[in-house]
């Protein structure tokens, strides 16, 4: 038995050592900005104290992402952030989850880099996003960008969850700033600050541990319990909510958007069921219900505007016969933000939003 | 629980150290030890149906002893149509009942009637398919005299449920597996680093083998009538090698964690692909499976020592049966039927005992024509026939036969068959190599460094190119 667990022993610990050679040099793993909590605006942003620059690989052999850097105020930019006192043009804040954060390309391929370019380089396109971040939390980033930068536009970039992840009682996360459904009406709920323990902030330091958990979410398999599809069949088991759940979230989240950015002209975007696209392109194509209850709800409001990306897609597709994003998952590809941006452009450039550029 | 979760590492961990502290001398607290084990093992997936594996075990254990006890031969039949009834009554009501329902609704509609039926809506419980075969056998043979039953009621339900085994196989017969609960055990380092490297072959073959192709065969499977006729057949090709892998890989973690308990189970599968008639890819792939309708359902047809048509029925009607046992639909009845039909003709032919299971093309790394041209043939007759077993309906795999052999050049070609293609090439290669051992990582024979050399790369393999989404063993659905 001895012999058994000595040897085994040695095994392994020869095996990490390969292993972290390996996620170092050939297979190298992702690395990644480290998070900071925001006390005064109570949102998370990359910490500028530390690494301000890596390069982003993604899935089993490390396929080359885009190069990020933490600019100035925490993001991921390649220039630096004016505020709003020193600032003399006008700002584009660009927000969403990881689609718009942009770690999979590089920083001028991506939406706000796209726009930028296609407007000339007359507004300053700032990206204000974060991995992961329901309506809710981009809510929340609002306040704090508003009261940094004040953007004349912000775009906000929808998705199939974006009410789902914002409501803690369909898909509780602590980490998260969302809304919650109390005594029949919705209130926020801010995130619980979260400060990795001493044990994973040394982890950060293994390549193999980052391997495991950034290019393998190795996390998934080791808290079943905790995936994304688990996590919504138990709360949907076990909370009684009303049938238009959805339809009261979005009037209560858009409002709030609305009613918080007055000076500021709003553009949501909602992603299209690119899948269905791809299968059926000749088909009509519903949008995702989740985008199409916020852009309705958008459009009761003079200063909110609203893109249902599906028809540009489509169109494109039925073109091209190309898909917009990556084999690994569903984020847009190069050439998915391109369609996007010059979507985008052209609906504000119409919408009045802004003025075509030269 | 699931072999491919980091629970079940955990659970092995714990249960093989306290295994090995319990006191040797008191082989009962051992055996206890492993049932407690086993039934956590299985609970973990759900409780409640542990009370199915109590009820067969305490069934099959009544049974055996009376059989054996009484001298009339009606009270023995009367036993053994009890074990008869429970394990198979079981089988029928979770697995096959809504299937006779359907196909009843289905049939009298041909009619012009139409019959509302009440359906189950109950799940299957996992494994029942092969811990009822397990018991089942115990009984037939202890009713057949070839088998003394056991009294010891722990080892027995110990071996019932043994967790190695207990989800999908190998199905062991109470003569091979259960007289090793009643023997003291001790750790033995050679048998446990060779559990080791079992397990170790069969998480490659599971997470880097079978959940890879998965991926592919899914894309094929999802729309068969856009492919042509080549990437269709590539579809049968990808999933005879997920399913032998998923399987395969099952079996192997199952003889390798019962090596680090002491135990030996018995070989399930040996190479299949290199079979050179269908009757040899049988005695090669799921060996415990086919064993046991050999032995309980064909030779009691009468076998071989009958006229050839006669013959003929037995076959037709074991493949059948067994296409039958592995899913509740159709589709198996018509693959179980093909390889039936396939096995008459070689009957026919007499071609039916040509190739036993010796080593293909002995101490050669090429065979001749003459060796590779039945290899061949087999393996195409074996990844088309199996395209039934992996299609969900009739419709969709008629789709794939009129897309293969009536229209070949309509439809596109899958985009990303290179990647599967070289996946089967790699594992093809590796079997061919070690065919003549026992399992592909066979390699205790080599020196240390080179062995040592091999469990790196096939652990870095495993890290690397290994899906860890926990995804379940296709045969968990029989």
């Amino acid at each position: 038995m001895k012999k058994l667990i000595l040897k085994t022993t040695i095994f392994l610990i020869g095996m990490i050592f390969i292993s972290e050679l390996l996620c170092r040099f050939v297979f190298p793993t992702s690395e990644m900005p480290y998070l900071y909590y925001n006390e005064k605006y109570q949102i998370r942003h990359f910490d500028t104290t530390l690494d301000r620059e890596g390069v982003f690989t993604f899935g089993k052999l490390a396929n080359r992402g885009g190069l990020w850097k933490v600019n100035n105020y925490g993001w991921n930019s390649d220039f630096d952030y004016t505020p709003k006192a020193e600032r003399t043009g006008p700002m584009i804040a660009v927000m969403g989850a990881s689609d718009i954060e942009g770690f999979y390309i590089n920083h001028s391929e991506n939406l706000w880099g796209r726009l930028r370019d296609l407007t000339g380089g007359r507004y300053e396109v700032a990206n204000i996003s974060l991995s992961g971040a329901p309506f809710s939390e981009i809510i929340q980033i609002t306040r704090y960008a508003q009261d940094v930068f004040a953007p004349e536009i912000i775009v906000i970039k929808l998705s199939d969850v974006s009410i789902e992840i914002s409501i803690t009682e369909r898909y509780p996360d602590r980490y998260r700033h969302q809304i919650t459904f109390e005594g029949g009406k919705f209130a926020e709920r801010p995130m619980v600050h979260y400060k990795p323990s001493s044990a994973k902030r040394m982890l950060r330091h293994s390549a193999l541990a980052s391997y495991l958990f950034f290019n393998r979410s190795i996390q998934m398999f080791l808290s079943p319990n905790n995936q994304p599809q688990k996590k919504r069949a138990a709360t949907a088991n076990n909370v009684m909510l009303p049938n238009d759940i959805d339809q009261m979230a979005a009037e209560f989240m858009v409002a709030l958007l609305v009613k918080e950015n007055p000076e500021s002209e709003i553009v949501l975007i909602g992603d299209a069921d690119r899948n269905a696209i791809y299968a059926n392109p000749h088909s009509e194509i519903e949008p995702f219900e989740a985008c199409r209850l916020l852009g309705a709800e958008c459009g009761r409001y003079k200063n909110c505007h609203y893109l249902d990306l599906t028809e540009t897609f489509q169109n494109e597709f039925l073109q091209k016969n190309e898909k917009f994003n990556t084999e690994f998952n569903l984020h847009w590809n190069v050439y998915g933000h391109d369609v996007v941006a010059r979507a985008l452009y052209k609906f504000m450039v119409t919408s009045r939003l802004i003025e075509a550029s030269q | 629980m699931l072999f491919n979760s980091p629970v079940f590492a955990i659970f092995l961990v714990l249960v093989f150290s306290a295994y090995w502290s319990i006191n040797r001398a008191r082989l009962s607290a051992q055996n206890l030890f492993l049932l407690a084990a086993s039934y956590l093992f299985y609970g973990w997936w759900d409780y409640r149906f542990l009370a199915l594996i109590v009820i067969s075990s305490g069934v099959d254990y009544i049974s055996g002893l009376k059989i054996h006890e009484t001298k009339s031969e009606r009270k023995k039949k009367a036993f053994l149509a009890l074990s008869l009834a429970t394990n198979l009554g079981m089988l029928l009501y979770f697995k096959y009942f809504n299937f006779f329902v359907d196909s009843f609704a289905e049939m009298i509609s041909w009619f012009g009637m139409r019959a509302d039926l009440p359906t189950l809506q109950v799940i299957l419980p996992i494994g029942i398919s092969f811990y009822t075969f397990q018991t089942l056998s115990y009984s037939i043979d202890i009713y057949r005299g070839k088998f003394e039953p056991t009294k010891d009621i722990i080892a027995f339900f110990a071996f019932v449920a043994f967790f190695p085994q207990l989800v999908a196989g190998p199905i062991e017969r109470a003569s091979a597996l259960l007289p090793q609960f009643y023997q003291k055990r001790n750790f033995d380092y050679g048998q446990a680093s060779e559990g080791l490297r079992r397990m170790l072959n069969g998480f490659i073959k599971k997470m880097v083998v079978a959940d890879n192709l998965a991926i592919h065969v899914n894309a094929i499977y999802a729309n068969p009538k856009d492919y042509n006729g080549w990437t269709l057949f590539l579809g049968g090709v990808f999933f005879h090698f997920q399913v032998y892998c998923d399987f395969s890989g099952y079996s192997d973690i199952a003889i390798g964690a019962a090596k680090l308990f002491g135990f030996n189970l018995n070989q399930n599968f040996h190479f299949p692909f290199v079979a050179r008639s269908t009757n040899e890819f049988w005695r090669r792939n799921h060996i415990s499976l086919t064993s046991w309708f050999r032995d309980y359902v064909y030779l009691p047809l009468g076998g071989n020592r009958c006229s050839k048509p006669r013959r003929i029925f037995n076959m037709m009607v074991t493949f059948v049966v067994s296409g039958f046992w592995h899913g509740a639909s159709w589709t198996f009845v018509i693959w179980g039927a093909i390889h039936g039909v396939f096995g008459s003709f070689l009957m026919l032919v007499g071609k039916d005992k040509k190739y036993r299971t010796g080593v293909v093309a002995e101490g050669k790394l090429i065979p001749s024509l003459k060796e590779a041209a039945p290899m061949f043939i087999t393996m195409f007759f074996i990844f088309t026939s199996i395209i039934w077993f992996r299609s969900p309906t009739l419709s969709n795999g008629l789709a794939f036969m009129e897309g293969i052999f009536i229209s070949p050049f309509d439809g596109i070609s899958y985009h990303q068959a290179w990647l599967p293609l070289i996946i089967c090439g790699l594992m093809f290669a590796a079997e061919w190599v070690q065919r003549s051992r026992e399992h592909v990582m066979d390699i205790g024979h080599l020196s240390l460094p080179s062995r040592w050399l091999i469990y790196y790369a096939a652990s870095i393999a495993l890290l690397v190119f290994a899906n860890f989404g926990g995804s379940e063993f296709i045969y968990f659905n029989f």
